[in-house]
């Protein structure tokens, strides 16, 4: 459905998730933030000494990164327990999206820009996490 | 599977339990040498018999009743190549669900439940009918050539339909879609229209795939009256055409590859591999495939040469069970889905049939446990079901010597398979 992507990109776009927090009314909240040190000054005070969006210890965080067309992690497996919040830390070297499949999560990612997305994993099952330039799977997200 | 990107079958089955894998094993195990050691030793369903119905036969073979099985058949088709070709290029269109679910995964149940009542409908024979009412085929050939064609062109039809739905990138995609259809169309009942009807028999990889589960049904036709039969005796005593043993082989390697495609590590080295994936995907497919295939002809020939297909008749539980445990949500959640969107196939906000503001009940996944026992108990009961044929089958191949130990190759086979598909749902 590569069609749909400029309309969900759009509304994604238009409800300010380029900037600051996602008013999507799922379980999960997005935050983006500038990745280098050079430009963290402007933004949030507390960037400085805390680098990224401060998750709660107890949250387990995946850490995603997507540089020269090559995902990391590669198709590796998470395992949630069901109503587990988690945190998707996401970095890239060019414009794409992150997919979360079975969340009807579209999160868009710009490059150099860090983006943290806290979820809940309300439902059970596997899911995939995927970028969409190039098509690839990043993580499984297995929900007990 | 490919197919998840957008909308269809977004959630997966999580894996089997290890504990599961290893229950489901020890009980392949010991059903088949229990079943070796205690089950009969002569040949028990050798012909045909059950309850004749013969009000049932005439109500099914009454002209108004075939009329209205296939008009409703062909209606079906038709709105939903409405929805292919007019519709919109979106999640929401149900020809995605249509074929990926209701026809590949749907008519399993429906064959197992109804027999091949998909045979008696399927559109593509009305068309192709109504192609041939005008003159006959161009090329009709002998009945011989039919013998030797039997089901062998449902390989590659199956195959590609396989490619398509594994391995075609964009498969979710209309302009897709609609080429794989012609194809299929013009293979199908281009085939019907040159060398008669027949050919839709030999080639449709629906109708194959629904008249090889047909098999197991409780309904088959003995001296032209429908029975209601022992499924067992059904499928060790219905006519075997040669490839079955090509088509089980292939059907178990699909779903087997469809597994294989989830595992990590196939994932990851597709991923970072300099060679493209269709490329991967497509060895993938026929490497499973062909492990499949030669594995079942050399324990086949190891039991008595020259039955490979009238033994492979012992898969298509097998594949069922598999079919079963690996695409049951899949049916439930996106079959639920096409229902919904099918009210509204150009997207233009119709409600034909009144299903279009109905929600999926997902209800199913609250309870992945009973999924998995579900799944186990599928893979089991295939299981059994293929022994129980194989070994009546044996017996009769083996015509008295060596009736155990004959048996051996066979049985180990279904024990790999069986083991093989538990490893497979459990995904490591």
């Amino acid at each position: 459905m590569r069609r749909l992507l400029p309309l969900l990109a759009a509304a994604l776009l238009i409800t300010g998730c380029s900037g600051q927090a996602s008013p999507s009314p799922a379980a999960s909240a997005t935050t983006s933030q500038p990745a280098t040190p050079a430009a963290t000054g402007s933004s949030t005070p507390s960037s400085l000494s805390t680098p990224s969006v401060a998750p709660t210890p107890s949250v387990r965080t995946i850490t995603i990164e997507l540089k020269n067309g090559k995902v990391s992690p590669n198709g590796a497996r998470v395992e949630l327990d069901q109503g587990e919040p988690f945190v998707l830390d996401i970095s890239s070297d060019r414009d794409d999206q992150v997919h979360v499949h079975g969340f009807d999560k579209e999160i868009e990612v710009t490059a150099g820009k860090r983006v943290t997305v806290k979820m809940i994993a309300d439902r059970t099952g596997r899911f995939e996490v995927e970028s969409h330039h190039p098509e690839l799977l990043i993580v499984v997200l297995q929900i007990r | 599977m490919i197919l998840p990107l957008h909308g269809l079958g977004s959630r997966q089955d999580l894996p089997l339990p290890f504990g599961f894998v290893l229950l489901g094993a020890a009980l392949a195990l010991v059903v088949s040498f229990a079943v070796l050691a205690v089950a009969w030793r002569t040949p028990r369903f050798v012909r045909p018999a059950g309850l004749a119905l013969p009000g049932l036969t005439r109500l099914v073979d009454a002209a108004a009743t075939r009329a209205a099985l296939r008009v409703v058949a062909l209606a079906l088709y038709a709105w939903m190549a409405l929805a292919l070709w007019f519709g919109q290029d979106r999640v929401t269109n149900p020809v995605f669900g249509f074929v990926y679910v209701w026809l590949w995964v749907g008519l399993v149940p429906l064959s197992l439940i109804f027999g091949p009542v998909w045979r008696i409908s399927n559109p593509l024979r009305t068309v192709a009918r109504l192609g041939l009412a005008a003159r006959g085929p161009l090329r009709p050939p002998e009945t011989a050539f039919w013998k030797r064609l039997g089901v062998l062109p449902a390989v590659f039809t199956l195959l590609g339909f396989a490619w398509l739905e594994l391995v075609q990138p964009e498969n979710n995609t209309l302009p897709v879609l609609r080429w794989w259809a012609l194809a299929w169309f013009v293979v199908v009942v281009g085939g019907a229209v040159v060398f008669g009807e027949r050919w839709v028999a030999a080639a449709d990889p629906f109708e194959v795939f629904a008249e090889r589960l047909a098999t197991l049904s409780p309904w088959q036709r003995v001296g032209g009256v429908i029975h209601l039969v022992n499924p067992l005796r059904h499928a060790t005593t219905a006519s075997v055409p040669r490839g079955t043993a090509a088509v089980a082989a292939t059907l178990l390697g699909i779903t087997a590859y469809d597994s294989f495609t989830n595992t990590t590590g196939w994932v990851g080295w597709v991923q970072t591999s300099v060679l493209p994936r269709e490329l991967w995907g497509t060895v993938g497919l026929l490497v499973m495939t062909l492990l499949v295939a030669g594995n079942f002809v050399l324990a086949s020939k190891a039991t008595a040469p020259g039955w490979t297909d009238r033994l492979a008749v012992s898969l298509i539980p097998i594949v069922v069970g598999y079919n079963v445990a690996h695409y049951l949500s899949l049916l439930v959640l996106e079959g639920q889905r096409t229902a919904i969107l099918a009210s509204d196939p150009l997207g233009l906000g119709w409600n034909v049939f009144g299903t279009a503001e109905l929600g999926v009940n997902s209800g199913i996944f609250d309870y992945p446990q009973v999924v998995a026992l579900i799944q186990l108990a599928a893979i089991v009961t295939g299981h059994l079901l293929g022994v129980l044929i194989a070994h009546d089958r044996s017996l009769v191949a083996l015509d008295g010597v060596r009736v155990v130990r004959g048996q051996l190759p066979m049985l180990l086979l279904m024990v790999a398979y069986t083991c093989a598909g538990l490893v497979l749902l459990f995904s490591p």
